[in-house]
């Protein structure tokens, strides 16, 4: 009999957490690691080994090709480009202090996609092999260009079998022509919404009229279109948190029950200066607590919310494929199903990859839609995109559910072979996935209600938290 | 009739079915973790079994990236850490032996992931 490779942590209860490379997981002990690293397992544990499927008898009999199609179903495979991000203006009506380097003013000149881009990015778009696409606008504030808009919408509805378009936008200007874009059934609304009325008016538009602006906006769309039209996105200032409970209230007064903690995305220098010291240890505490505050409301009140990034965690925990979030798959290949078209025509992997790009620390551009893709700057960018052989993340348990994130390794530290436990990346990851297995075996019915829910499953099982000791 | 194990090393296990009796004996990688106090600083020995001899170097490699404030050096039955102010006796003990268990699991491992990766990725 053959065990499969099982990398192993602590947990602070003393226990230690197992998985092989297939993401098969259970909690054991000192003992039982030290058993297994000394060739001494015994009768029961092999038992539950094979029983978990973390072993077999010889290569190609049937526990091992079963662990063969977990480990391959553990692998995002590179899908047809069927997601684009366009940036049809970078010029913006708010200046939200983190948002400087990406935004130009609403009235500064050569921020837009002229006739010449627009047509480019068109022909573009023609030419995917995809049959279905999704197309999300940024900016800048999109809307000011709704003319743009209108006429990308009306392009992919015809050219494609089916299209889904997402507006990113800060509400603050709705005439009629912008309502009448997001009355289409197969139009929705992303905007930000950073908790109360009062943290909403400090980090974004910083007077009461602007602040009305956007909540008459948001009440009128919600009001109008019902509440699946909407997704909202707080952005979360580590120094001066929200009062998370109003920011709860808030979202679900408006029916949005998914909510994206994200920190504040300082770029550049501004990164190092406004920051302070130990901010990640801050942002996963204050991370931590809002799971744990989401289990009790969510105990409390028989009304489920959850925060998207952590479900999503979750799912890659307990289930196969979950590779829908670009921001933790593996491997990670770029422009693979996903790119952003800048406000020039250029192509971008990312929109953060837009970002250092636009700051001048380095030209993460991989083509234009004139010329079509640099595919070997994409090659030169992918060497780098997959965890499995990576010297920390070999020896990590989290690995068969964690990804990776070149682009925010450069933008960081400015070079990618940084040792991942000293990056941003794996301390977010590695603190995600610590409370996510916290919760999971944790035994506690509040937790399993909640991780059910979060996880689309209809009851919490035993069987989801194996143990062996 | 019960199951005994042979091990046939590589971490793989041959199943016999012969009568046994009680719990397999347990397997132990160390033995003890003395501290002896030098001129200044405080040095821990974690004694290793010697199966695990052969990996630690690699073992001691990646302790000193992650714990750069202690030193580690390989003596005759183990790794001597000095300088791991701030951490206690069973702390270091643990960092010590999982870091040698990791690599040995990773080496004797590494032909059934380079089997897996071939097979699953070959055309
Ligand atoms: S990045 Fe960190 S948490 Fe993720 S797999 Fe690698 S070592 Fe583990």
């Amino acid at each position: 009999m053959n065990v499969w490779p099982l990398k192993f942590r602590e947990t602070p209860d003393g226990g230690i957490v197992f998985a092989d490379d297939a993401g098969g997981f259970f909690k054991s002990d000192e003992g039982f690691l030290r058993r297994y690293s000394n060739d001494s397992l015994n009768a029961s544990d092999l038992a539950f080994l094979r029983d978990g499927g973390h072993s077999f008898g010889k290569e190609f009999d049937l526990p091992w090709t079963s662990f063969a199609y977990r480990w391959s179903r553990r692998q995002s495979r590179p899908q047809q480009l069927s997601y684009v991000i366009l940036v049809p203006t970078l010029r913006c009506n708010l200046a939200c202090g983190y948002c400087q380097v990406s935004r130009a003013s609403e009235a500064a000149r050569g921020f837009d996609w002229t006739a010449d881009t627009l047509r480019d990015v068109l022909a573009y778009l023609g030419s995917l092999e995809t049959t279905d696409i999704k197309v999300e606008f940024q900016g800048g504030e999109p809307m000011l260009r709704i003319d743009i808009l209108e006429e990308v919408r009306t392009f992919c509805r015809s050219r494609f079998r089916e299209a889904q378009f997402v507006v990113c936008t800060n509400l603050q200007c709705l005439g009629s022509r912008e309502l009448a874009f997001l009355e289409a059934d197969d139009t929705f609304v992303s905007t930000s919404l950073d908790g109360d009325r009062a943290t909403h008016e400090r980090q974004r538009t910083h007077e009461s009229v602007r602040t009305n602006e956007f909540f008459d906006n948001l009440d009128h769309v919600v009001g109008r279109f019902g509440p699946g039209k909407v997704s909202a996105l707080p952005t979360i200032d580590v120094d001066n948190p929200p009062d998370f409970p109003a920011l709860l209230d808030n979202f679900e007064n408006y029916g949005i029950h998914s909510v994206y903690l994200r920190p504040v995305n300082h770029q550049g220098f501004a990164r190092k200066l406004k920051q302070g010291t130990n901010v990640l240890a801050r942002w996963n505490r204050i991370h931590a607590d809002f799971i744990d505050l989401l289990v009790d409301r969510n105990c409390r009140t028989g009304r489920f919310m959850e925060e998207y990034y952590f479900s999503q965690c979750l799912k890659r925990v307990l289930q196969l494929g979950t590779d829908n979030h670009v921001d933790i798959r593996n491997p990670n290949f770029f422009a693979s199903d996903y790119l952003v078209v800048d406000h020039d025509g250029r192509l971008y992997p990312t929109d953060e990859a837009r970002m250092q790009s636009r700051i001048g620390r380095i030209d993460l551009s991989i083509g234009s839609v004139t010329d079509g893709l640099d595919l070997a700057k994409v090659a030169l960018l992918n060497t780098s995109s997959l965890n499995n052989f990576d010297p920390d993340c070999i020896h990590c348990v989290y690995q068969p559910f964690c990804g990776t994130d070149v682009i925010d390794d450069v933008s960081r530290y400015g070079r990618v072979d940084v040792p991942r436990p000293d990056t941003w990346f794996c301390g977010r990851h590695t603190a995600v996935f610590d409370k996510v297995f916290e919760l999971i075996y944790r035994r506690d019915e509040a937790v399993r209600q909640s991780l059910a829910h979060w996880a689309g499953v209809s009851s919490w099982a035993e069987e989801m938290a194996p143990a062996h000791s | 009739m019960t199951t005994t194990l042979v091990n046939t090393g590589r971490l793989r296990w041959k199943i016999n079915e012969v009568a046994v009796e009680g719990a397999p004996r347990v397997g132990d990688g160390h033995r003890s973790a003395n501290r002896t106090e030098g001129c200044g600083s405080a040095a821990v020995t974690v004694e290793i079994a010697e199966a695990f001899h052969p990996y630690m170097d690699a073992a001691v490699l990646r302790l000193q990236s992650q714990h750069p404030y202690a030193s580690f050096d390989i003596a005759d039955h183990g790794i001597v850490v000095t300088d791991s102010a701030g951490i206690g006796d069973i702390e270091i003990r643990k960092a010590v032996l999982h870091a040698v268990y990791r690599e040995r699991i990773y080496a004797e491992t590494l032909s059934m992931r380079l089997a897996l990766v071939a097979a699953v990725t070959s055309k």
